[in-house]
């Protein structure tokens, strides 16, 4: 009976303190810590909308036949949508300028979301209910759970009508900017 | 008495059996335990609360991943108990959390602070007189967070406060490693180009001091 005991014991201490996994996990951590991953791109953006959405992320986890008592969390986000041209696809050919009337006919590329932001601060825990006997919301849960109201966001986008915007603002900036230069007559086309 | 004593001590062994096969199975359990399902958001609206015009002209964009690494005292129960046995401010048990965030710091003009005496034109010369490039976008959204290590519990506004400083480093970090002069010669170069296209020979693009 001792030598089982003992056996138990020494099984038992192997599986509780030899986590290989979480040492190497420890390791390639310390070694990202010390190097700096870092890049610096040249982009060429003309954002000439944004919109301020906001949406509520609720979610609920009813138990399973095996837990007693539910979860319930609600965040409120806020989130920054820019739209525009990305000029990098813009062709110099696609300018068409007429001296002699003073005009120009100028071909952009379609307007594009640019960039979509939920700054932290601007996700808000407005309210969370945890049976006692459940475990909490860890930050990883909370985190996949504003993942998928991030990507409810962007799958709304053709709908919210910012794209259209993007295109009108453009033309109105372009319009604004080239009878600064001098143009008479300014056309603005989309492709 | 003397004979219940000598049972329970000939049961001792089998109760220290029976108490190491339980919390080896705790143990087991905790480690392998299934992954709870990962929840999935109830359907709601998006609302548009604001739309504003904006003329900003991006020309440079830095990227970044950081790791940021926060410790506070255990918050469980027992690490309650073992850490009121330590110094107030030095806990025997901590919390940890480590994140990983990548972010992208945009930055160039915003072309709506440009006056009509910034732009002037004479013959064939065009001369634009730019305001000073800015940082005009932080982003590191939810999908850009990973949460590496979570030991403990740890609220929102804490985790918050985590993501805070990664986004402020990598704001920095932009700063410090040039952003904003990179997006200044770039958009000169670019605007430069761009203004010939329409026809002027001679194009004098500055920024403003």
């Amino acid at each position: 009976m001792k030598k089982l005991i003992l056996i138990a014991s020494v099984l038992l201490a192997v599986c509780a303190s030899c986590n290989k996994k979480d040492v190497l996990k420890e390791l390639t951590l310390r070694e990202k810590m010390n190097e700096k991953v870092s890049e610096l791109t040249e982009m060429s953006e003309l954002g000439t909308v944004e919109y301020k959405v906001t949406k509520v992320v609720k979610a609920s986890d009813d138990p399973k036949w095996y837990q007693f008592g539910d979860r319930k969390i609600l965040f409120q986000c806020t989130a920054y949508l820019k739209a525009g041209i990305d000029l990098s696809k813009f062709d110099p050919s696609q300018v068409k300028v007429n001296e002699s009337d003073k005009s120009v006919v100028i071909t952009l590329p379609k307007a594009e979301l640019l960039s979509f932001n939920i700054p932290p601060d601007e996700a808000k825990l407005a309210y969370e209910k945890v049976a006692l006997t459940r475990f909490n919301f860890t930050a990883q849960e909370r985190n996949l759970l504003l993942q998928q109201g991030e990507e409810d966001i962007r799958k709304d986008v053709p709908n919210m009508g910012i794209l259209q915007d993007a295109e009108k603002n453009a033309t109105s900036f372009f319009k604004s900017l080239l009878s600064q230069i001098g143009f008479e007559t300014v056309t603005v086309k989309f492709v | 008495m003397r004979r219940f004593r000598n049972s329970i001590y000939r049961l001792l062994p089998f109760i220290a059996l029976v108490a190491l096969i339980v919390v080896g199975a705790a143990l087991l359990y905790l480690k392998f335990k299934p992954k709870e399902d990962v929840l999935v958001i109830d359907e709601t609206s998006n609302i548009v609360t604001e739309i504003r015009k904006i003329s900003e002209l991006t020309t440079a964009c830095y990227y970044e991943d950081v790791i940021l690494k926060d410790k506070k005292a255990a918050s469980s129960v027992t690490g309650k108990v073992v850490n009121s046995f330590g110094k107030k401010n030095e806990p025997i048990m901590e919390d940890e959390i480590v994140i990983v965030a990548s972010g992208n710091v945009r930055a160039g003009f915003d072309l709506s602070k440009l006056t009509a005496k910034d732009v002037v034109v004479s013959d064939s010369l065009l001369e634009v007189t730019l305001p000073k490039a800015e940082i005009l976008d932080v982003i590191v959204n939810p999908s850009n967070f990973d949460i590496y290590i979570e030991d403990g519990h740890w609220t929102h506004e804490q985790v918050t406060k985590v993501e805070d400083r990664a986004m402020n480093r990598i704001r920095q970090d932009a700063v410090n490693d040039g952003l904003l002069q990179h997006a200044t010669e770039l958009g000169v170069a670019k605007l430069t180009e761009m203004f010939k296209t329409f026809g002027y020979s001679e194009v004098v693009v500055k920024v403003r001091k």
